[in-house]
């Protein structure tokens, strides 16, 4: 009689085998591509940091922009951190509205039409036309005639966030499941109707990140504000008129000097930048955090 | 070409502005001939998943 006999215990693990070592060779090559992708990241953090700390101070923030001869301790950066509110500011006033209207319109009401497609192309389209270019458009349709103004940076700005927000909005309303917007309709709801209160309401949180996320991008733009704002040292208050100032043009300019002060106020106006990146991103995680929590 | 139009731009007028906008445009159909490169992969990869 051998039925009752015990089953033979099988190891399933793997024998100290090829399998293995493949096994141990694939998660050491990943945990190297982590690091390389975070090495950059982490570097240049420390290194603006590491220059640019010791300058950051509250008059840093305020007071005005000094010759570039002046020793790194007097004055600041004040004109350029108004001019960079402003003008970002501006920017978002126009790119975001617009931006997200063009979402829903490409997912809500255009579908598989062809002005859809169009917009969509176009909008990949202006994702990838190079920064400097938006500078080049604004300043020949607006500065020549209009002349210098914060406003014009604000338009150039806007002109590259708009993509942006575009194909962001767009992906978080695609997100949205159709049986929400089904449901809507089977209350009777218009088209209007479920747009504005069921699809927005259950994709706003993406919408709200995405945004800060192409408002952040539009504040570090360097190129387009070169030739729309003429980057000057005293601090303007009227965007419509007269050349304004902001952070990322005074990097620039500063950061050329060959004088020691002119270059350590670039480096705390690049630490300056970094921080106001950062702190709207994670004004974006905050946000996020509170519209998802209430939706559910 | 963004770094020429950078440097050059600010103490330019009359032809050079001219050339260094041109030099712009050329930048833009650049980047649109690529986007359109790619907008072509995708599609083709697209229908031959949607074909499989």
């Amino acid at each position: 009689m051998t039925l009752a006999t015990e089953p033979e215990t099988v190891d399933l693990r793997e024998s100290k085998g090829w399998r293995r070592s493949k096994n141990q060779l694939a998660t050491g090559l990943m945990v190297l591509a982590i690091v390389v992708v975070t090495l950059p990241l982490g570097w240049v953090i420390y290194s603006v940091i590491k220059r640019g700390a010791s300058i950051i101070s509250w008059s840093f923030l305020t007071s005005p922009i000094p010759p570039v001869v002046a020793p790194a301790t007097t004055g600041g950066m004040g004109p350029a951190v108004l001019g960079t509110f402003l003008i970002t500011g501006w920017a978002t006033l126009m790119a975001v509205p617009l931006g997200i209207l063009g979402a829903i319109y490409i997912n809500e009401y255009g579908g598989r039409g062809p002005i859809a497609a169009l917009v969509r192309f176009m909008a990949d389209v202006m994702t990838g036309v190079p920064s400097i270019v938006m500078g080049l458009f604004i300043f020949s349709i607006w500065t020549l005639h209009f002349g210098f103004s914060g406003f014009a940076g604000a338009l150039a700005l806007a002109c590259l966030m708009l993509p942006i927000v575009i194909r962001s909005s767009e992906e978080m309303l695609k997100l949205v499941p159709n049986s929400l917007r089904e449901a809507s309709y089977a209350l009777g709801s218009t088209k209007t109707r479920v747009t504005i209160t069921v699809v927005l309401p259950a994709a706003l949180a993406g919408i709200v990140s995405g945004s800060l996320l192409a408002v952040a991008r539009g504040a570090g733009e360097t190129a387009p504000l070169l030739f729309t704002i003429l980057t000057v040292t005293q601090a303007n208050r009227n965007v419509f008129h007269g050349p304004n100032t902001a952070l990322a043009t005074q990097i620039f300019s500063n950061a050329t000097q060959p004088y020691p002060g002119a270059e350590s106020r670039a480096w705390g106006a690049a630490l300056t930048l970094i921080a106001i990146a950062f702190i709207l991103m994670i004004a974006a995680r905050i946000v996020t955090a509170r519209f998802t929590r209430l939706a559910r | 070409m963004p770094s020429v139009i950078a440097n050059e731009f600010g103490e330019a007028s009359g032809v050079q502005r001219s050339a260094l906008i041109g030099l712009g445009v050329l930048l833009f159909v650049i980047t649109i001939i690529i986007n359109l490169a790619a907008r072509l992969v995708i599609t083709r990869s697209a229908r031959r998943t949607a074909g499989a």
